[in-house]
């Protein structure tokens, strides 16, 4: 699971789709797979009794449970129940890549997700943190804040900070409203001051939240209860990591992940890990050369050439 | 320059309550309800009263 990266994920496929896209289906479809049943996973106390439950992971990820949430031919189905709603494809193909962006990012986890549910029920895991969801929020939130989980949003924090021109009054005017019918709906009853609230909440939440969990795990907290067992948040990078908390795998989800020898369980994670190697080089170039590129127009406009 | 600061500061204060209480930073739904008081439900307040 991620903590930040589904709020900021729309923001960096904003800057690169433009008016293909539009944002607050792009942004629902991205929160989608988790909004009804993550409650379940962590629980909540009704008139002194707690709902949970009892297997957190495979309820969330697994079947049985609801893992079929983040496969892609169900965010597929969703779309095109959304498409024989609205009868606009922009709805619906923006809610697919917000509903796939998620489902492919809790791939990162040691659990992972079941991509292609129903045709099989393989869970697909990087398994670069660890997932502890069975152990509580803050425990569950002390670890992915310790691990490579964090590192992962704290990309797409920078990314999302790097598309900082999304966030703008005339981008919301010229392309936001363009792209997207939700907005130039409410548009109609609604200030644009508060619509540009309401489109800058997830940046505004994700990037918050994400300073909040680090300052409160590492700073002031340290550690958390649960069940009687103290777990301390130290910080602990390697992969699949942190290695203090026990973290599930997919072989204890689902069978089918056990032993499995398909070419994902197998090669993946090292294929996958040196895909994303090449990936960060390619953006850090292309953030050099943009930086260079600022740069040459900053000189130029501070040391005009002479008159004639 | 003063939305941003605004923003920033809606930011800050938003940090601070989830860094007292996690309860106040599990769901978008408090960020977008905190923000949209924050940034346009007390300005209007204030720009009603100072009229």
């Amino acid at each position: 699971m991620s903590w930040a990266a589904h709020d900021l994920e729309p923001y960096v496929i904003q800057r690169h789709l433009g008016r293909k896209v539009a944002f607050m289906p792009l942004l629902f479809g991205s929160y989608a797979p988790d909004m009804f049943t993550k409650w379940f996973v962590y629980g909540i106390g009704v008139f002194g009794y707690e709902i949970r439950a009892a297997n957190p992971a495979r309820f969330h990820r697994g079947w049985p449970g609801v893992g079929f949430t983040h496969s892609l031919p169900f965010g597929l189905l969703v779309a095109l129940v959304i498409y024989g709603v609205w009868r606009k494809p922009v709805i619906a193909y923006s809610f697919l890549i917000g509903h796939w962006a998620h489902s492919l990012t809790d791939t990162g986890d040691t659990v992972g997700t079941m991509l292609f549910f129903p045709f099989t029920t393989h869970l697909f895991s990087i398994g670069a943190w660890a997932y502890a969801g069975e152990l509580g929020r803050q425990v569950d939130a002390g670890a992915y804040f310790s691990g490579l989980g964090f590192v992962w949003d704290g990309v797409w924090l920078v990314w999302a900070a790097l598309s900082w021109k999304v966030l703008t009054r005339d981008y919301f005017r010229t392309t936001v409203l363009a792209g997207d019918p939700f907005y130039r709906w409410a548009g109609k009853t609604l200030s644009e001051r508060l619509l540009l609230a309401v489109y800058r909440a997830a940046f505004f939440y994700g990037a918050t939240r994400w300073v909040a969990w680090i300052v409160w795990a590492h700073f002031l907290q340290g550690s958390a209860l649960y069940n009687g067992k103290r777990y301390k948040f130290k910080f602990d990078l390697s992969w699949g990591g942190p290695h203090w908390v026990h973290a599930v795998e997919a072989a204890q989800v689902n069978a089918a992940a056990a032993n499995c020898p398909c070419p994902c369980c197998r090669a993946a994670r090292r294929t996958l890990f040196a895909y994303g190697c090449v990936a960060v080089l390619v953006k850090v170039k292309q953030f050099r050369n943009r930086m260079a590129a600022c740069s040459k127009a900053g000189r130029e406009i501070l040391s005009p050439p002479p008159l004639e | 320059m003063r939305t941003f600061l605004l923003y920033l500061a809606a930011a800050v204060v938003f940090t601070g309550i989830g860094i007292w209480n996690q309860n106040y930073i599990y769901s978008y739904f408090e960020g977008l309800a905190f923000l949209c008081l924050f940034v346009v439900g007390i300005p209007a307040l204030f720009r009603r009263i100072k009229r």
